[in-house]
């Protein structure tokens, strides 16, 4: 590792801050990766992660002297965390299963879902105020909020509550 | 423990020690020895309690809450990491260290179930109650749909049930009040939008 006391003092927190920033990014996608099952991918994240890490946390703790340090680690770990969070939500891997709860709408609602080339399983319940339509439909997390106005054009009242699911066998999962 | 741990120490002495320069003779933050230990222990099991509570929320989407759990956290843990890195000669401190973060595991996991954020969904399966349950839920002021289902011995009443995590002890003593043998799984759901609510 190159010699950072030689670097001008102000330089050292940002560029603690930036470490950090990039650790924590990784880091932050790493644990949604874990938490999905995507194995080789977590693995990479992680020996990146704890690379620059390393890194980072050496540096701060050669010169705890200097406080912009300390505060420059704590500001790249918390802004590294809310960026990772920002790109896990552009990629959007994996899937989410919505289930509309409709009172009146429920057969418009899964017709508009199908023409948009999505699948739904239409189920009839019962709510307070009589029959309702349950309607599932499982598609990519990224065409979540797709689905959800199309379901919102038709029935605004409509109780939407989305869960992640992991695929398990086969079902229309438009490409 | 003192075998084991001595060609560690000796590392660390030789790697990271010599970078602390003046720090290492002024003792850390200029505390009485004895104290230093309790210090540490009390940086690091509040900095892993908030970290429990920053995962959540992480998980959850909340940008601004997880910035400033993520700034304290990490504040915390460097600081704890100091005071142990200063002070290697003294096993206790080690072993604050450790104990600090453990310790800090279970407060997060008890504080973020008492915190309870975020919404469940009941799916309740029972074999004749089906209907007596979702009235119960609705007279308690949540919203349920029932579905006809089909089970081993006939029509069973398959009864959602989206509530607020906080409130699934109430409900579950609730359904399990009307039919004792109910089956209820809970998962946690996003909401999205409609519904109604108390």
């Amino acid at each position: 590792m190159p010699d950072l006391s030689l670097l001008p003092a102000y330089v050292m927190p940002v560029l603690i801050f930036f470490l950090r920033v990039s650790d924590m990014s990784l880091d932050t996608l790493r644990v949604l990766f874990v938490i999905r099952g995507q194995r080789l991918l977590a693995w990479i994240l992680g020996f990146f992660q704890s690379l620059i890490w390393v890194v980072a946390i050496t540096t701060v703790l050669s010169n705890l002297n200097n406080l912009w340090n300390v505060f420059g680690y704590a500001a790249g770990f918390a802004t590294g965390n809310v960026v990772g969070m920002l790109i896990e939500e552009k990629l959007a891997i994996g899937y989410g299963h919505l289930r509309i709860i409709s009172s009146r709408r429920g057969p418009g609602i899964a017709e508009a879902i199908r023409k948009a080339g999505y699948a739904a399983t239409e189920l009839s319940g019962r709510g307070r105020d009589g029959t309702v339509a349950v309607i599932n439909c499982s598609v990519r997390r990224r065409d979540i909020r797709r689905v959800q106005q199309q379901v919102k054009d038709i029935d605004p009242n409509a109780f939407i509550t989305v869960q992640e699911v992991r695929p398990l066998h086969r079902g229309f999962w438009r490409a | 423990m003192q075998a084991i741990l001595s060609p560690i120490l000796n590392l660390l002495h030789a790697v990271i020690l010599p970078h602390l320069g003046e720090a290492q003779t002024t003792g850390w933050l200029g505390l009485p020895a004895a104290a230093v230990p309790w210090v540490i222990f009390g940086l690091r099991a509040v900095d892993q309690t908030i970290s429990t509570i920053r995962t959540l929320v992480t998980v959850q989407g909340e940008r601004r809450l997880a910035w400033i759990l993520g700034f304290l956290q990490s504040f915390l843990f460097i600081s704890a990491v100091a005071g142990v890195l200063q002070s290697l000669t003294q096993p206790a401190n080690l072993v604050a260290y450790a104990a600090g973060y453990a310790a800090g595991q279970v407060l997060g996991i008890t504080l973020e179930n008492r915190m309870a954020r975020g919404h469940s969904v009941l799916r309740i399966i029972s074999a004749t109650k089906g209907q007596a349950v979702g009235d119960a839920l609705r007279l308690q002021g949540w919203g349920v749909t029932e579905l006809p289902g089909q089970g081993l011995e006939g029509t069973v009443g398959v009864v959602l049930c989206t509530v607020p995590r906080k409130t699934i002890p109430a409900a579950k003593s609730t359904i399990l009040g009307i039919d004792a043998s109910a089956f209820i799984t809970v998962q946690h759901v996003f909401l999205l939008g409609g519904g109604w609510r108390p």
